[in-house]
């Protein structure tokens, strides 16, 4: 298995980094030098969608700890957010751990969350509730539910998981389609829209307590193996940026301050703590492993 | 038609009234009723198909970019929005699909899986391309809309609405109605029965008083209920009181003429005998003086004393005659012979006017089960009818007799034949008219009392000229006791 050090960069990432290295030159080296510049924080549907409050208290968060205006930028895919974090329009993005594996040339690790004491999360998953399934061999044919191209936990480790019994999604299920959100993939198998769909555990879990109604007309048929929950990464070129210090630290002693408590209590986490890229390698086995399957 | 024509007629004004009233209240209602509930069903379906064409609007704008790209997730998304958004319109489900017919997504999967394809109905309800097809019988109504991008057909949004809500709308205005209107007939008929009997009230008091005066007993209407009472009934009522008044002033003048009629007859009848009795009176008179002046030679006296015995037994038939003829006694006598024996000294004086010679023929036994008074009257009539209508000088005939069970008088005068008018009084006595004014009174009450006693009167004028009157009469004891 190559881990993240080991993967060569593909031509599409090679040129991002071209792109990424100009706008880096030309926007964010000036910017950060001013102590006062704002910081864009991207923020992907890895976490709940539209939680406004969560938002606003983010953002009050970082800006106390970090002392500078901080904007949050959320887009509807994975995909966008990394393109901006690549392009250097953004500071720093909570992105997923395929995307970071998938550019772990050009990116790197900030912080990665801490979930019941460690970094690690799994992708479940789920049908409908009332639905007699127990192994999911029993899938095929379903109509499933992805949660972003991009999306470790919702795409990655489902389809790593055919490819590992020579299937591929389009050949096992009837139709698949992505619902760009892992609440949302809740919300498709809970209506009966999609048979199955997969999604990241860590938020079924958050749904499972915020809305319970919701998560309970499903329920987890498979937990996949613990993986590297998604982390907070920047550009390489940033590495001595002062901003990144700074959101390094502001992460990592969030639970030190009243904020940093109420925001990791809405998360669901225990903090955030610096881990090695070596976190992210069986994700990169599951990557290489359907690339493998379909070149 | 006829017999409910007249089965209508049995029923009282007063409850005719409520029931017409009922009617045409009921009438009106259905009609009302009918007006409103179409005039709202008008209303609710354009304002449906207006509600359901923003709300289509709405959609097919949502789920366009989902279409355009096939996104399963970001038109299921856009349609639970919509469902939520667009709650008014109360959409059980709602399904976007493909150009080919099967389904992109629908907001109620399990009904509308993706890929699926529709129902026969349902593919037949999206073929027709209706915009608004509504099916009151089930309360649902359904929406089409192809959804086109460019000029191209991307693919078809199919609607399912739940109208039941404006169904029921509808039956509460129809309840709501029935309600109001059964409450109207009843308040209607109720005031109508209170209006009708307030109306017809012053009818009543006329319909008491006519019946008080078919029992004899006529009385004006008072002032106070005239002045109480509206316009038409104060005229009612005025003419009433004019028609009593009027009525009771003929009764007072046919009294009054009865009166003069008796004293008249009393007059006649006192004249008449004062006439029967003046002439043998002379000669008692001349008798009293033979006497006073020869009474004492003894032929003289044998005489006179006759002549006074006769001259008195002739006074004594006179008074006999009237006394049996004008006595009223309320217990019916059979008819002896000697019944009509006397009547020719009541007729005594006609035939002495007129120098009549009277020829009598009674062959009647001594007593006969018939009623006497009625016989003499009927007797009495016919002989001085013909007495009358005989010339001077003339014969008259008077015959009686019992033959198979039937009285038979036959009475004939010479002269003239009979006049019209004797003729009529005969037959308005038989049929119980009223007597007719002037002549033939005599004749009248002949002819009446011989219908009484089931008698038969017959007037004819014989060729040999004159008058001839035939009466006859069954003699029996029932015929007595229906006289009694």
């Amino acid at each position: 298995m190559r881990g993240p050090g080991k993967m060569k960069p593909s031509g599409r990432i090679s040129r991002r980094s071209a792109l990424a290295g100009i706008a880096a030159a030309v926007l964010v080296r000036p910017g950060s030098a001013r102590a006062d510049a704002p910081l864009s924080f991207g923020l992907t549907p890895v976490l709940l969608d539209s939680d406004i409050a969560l938002l606003d208290l983010m953002q009050a968060y970082l800006q106390e700890a970090l002392g500078r205006p901080v904007s949050l930028v959320k887009r509807r895919t994975y995909q966008e957010i990394t393109a901006l974090l690549l392009t250097g329009e953004l500071d720093a993005a909570w992105i997923c751990g395929f995307p970071f594996i998938q550019h772990w040339d050009r990116l790197s690790l900030i912080s990665v969350p801490l979930y019941h004491g460690k970094p690690l999360y799994q992708s479940y998953i789920i049908v409908p509730k009332d639905r007699s399934v127990t192994d999911w061999h029993d899938l095929r044919g379903d109509v499933h539910a992805f949660s972003d191209p991009d999306s470790n936990s919702g795409h990655l480790v489902t389809w790593a998981l055919l490819a590992g019994a020579q299937e591929t999604p389009q050949g096992f299920f009837r139709q698949t389609f992505y619902t760009y959100g892992h609440r949302n993939v809740v919300r498709a198998v809970a209506s009966g829209l999609a048979q199955s769909g997969s999604v990241d555990g860590y938020v079924w879990d958050v749904i499972s307590h915020r809305d319970p109604q919701l998560a309970s007309q499903t329920k987890v048929l498979r937990r996949s193996e613990w993986l590297g929950f998604p982390p907070v990464a920047h550009l390489k070129t940033d590495r001595d940026s002062a901003k990144i210090a700074q959101l390094a630290t502001a992460l990592q002693s969030a639970a030190t301050s009243e904020k940093g408590r109420a925001l990791l209590a809405m998360l669901e986490l225990d903090g955030f703590a610096p881990e090695p890229a070596s976190l992210f390698d069986p994700i990169a086995a599951k990557y290489a492993l359907v690339k493998s399957r379909e070149g | 038609m006829r017999r409910l024509r007249r089965l209508w007629s049995r029923i009282p004004l007063t409850v005719q009234a409520p029931l017409l009233a009922a009617l045409l209240t009921v009438i009106f209602a259905v009609a009302i009723s009918q007006v409103v509930l179409s005039r709202l069903a008008r209303e609710q379906t354009l304002a449906l198909r207006n509600l359901s064409s923003a709300f289509m609007d709405g959609l097919t704008t949502a789920v366009t970019p989902g279409l355009l790209t096939q996104d399963v997730w970001e038109t299921f998304d856009s349609l639970d929005r919509a469902r939520q958004q667009y709650g008014a319109v109360n959409a059980r489900y709602m399904v976007v699909l493909l150009p080919d017919g099967r389904v992109l997504a629908g907001s109620a999967p399990d009904r509308f899986p993706v890929r699926s394809l529709l129902g026969e109905d349902l593919q037949e309800l999206v073929a027709q391309g209706k915009p608004l097809v509504i099916d009151e019988t089930v309360g649902k109504a359904w929406l089409v809309r192809g959804v086109e991008q460019e000029g191209f057909r991307i693919g078809t949004v199919l609607a399912e609405l739940d109208i039941s809500g404006l169904l029921a709308v509808r039956r509460e205005i129809l309840w709501t109605l029935i309600a109001v209107n059964c409450g109207l007939t009843v308040l209607f008929s109720f005031a109508s029965y209170y209006l009708v009997q307030r109306l017809v009230r012053p009818l009543s008091i006329v319909q008491r008083r006519l019946a008080d005066a078919s029992e004899g007993r006529l009385e004006l209407i008072d002032a106070t209920t005239i002045a109480g009472s509206s316009p038409e009934y104060r005229r009612l009522f005025k003419q009433f009181n004019r028609m009593v008044e009027a009525h009771i002033d003929r009764e007072v003048l046919a009294a009054e003429l009865a009166n003069q009629e008796q004293l008249a007859m009393l007059g006649r009848l006192a004249s008449g005998m004062a006439h029967e009795v003046n002439n043998p009176l002379g000669g008692l008179m001349n008798a009293v003086d033979t006497m006073d002046v020869h009474g004492d030679n003894q032929d003289v006296r044998q005489r006179t004393i006759d002549l006074l015995r006769r001259g008195l037994a002739g006074i004594q038939h006179v008074v006999r005659a009237a006394l049996v003829t004008y006595k009223t006694s309320h217990k019916t006598r059979l008819l002896t012979r000697l019944d009509l024996e006397d009547l020719p000294f009541l007729i005594q004086h006609e035939v002495g006017m007129k120098h009549l010679a009277l020829s009598w023929r009674n062959n009647l036994p001594d007593e006969i089960s018939i009623d006497a008074s009625s016989i003499r009257q009927i007797a009495l009539n016919l002989l001085l009818n013909a007495c009358a209508a005989s010339p001077e000088r003339g014969n008259v005939h008077f015959s009686a007799s019992l033959e198979g069970g039937m009285l038979s008088l036959t009475v004939a005068n010479e002269g003239p034949e009979l006049p019209e008018a004797a003729l009529m009084a005969v037959r308005a006595g038989a049929a119980g008219d009223a007597a007719p004014s002037g002549h033939g009174l005599g004749l009248w009450t002949a002819s009446r009392l011989a219908a009484k006693l089931n008698g038969d009167l017959k007037l004819r004028s014989p060729a040999s000229g004159g008058a001839l009157a035939e009466f006859s009469a069954p003699v029996t004891k029932e015929i007595l006791d229906a006289v009694a």
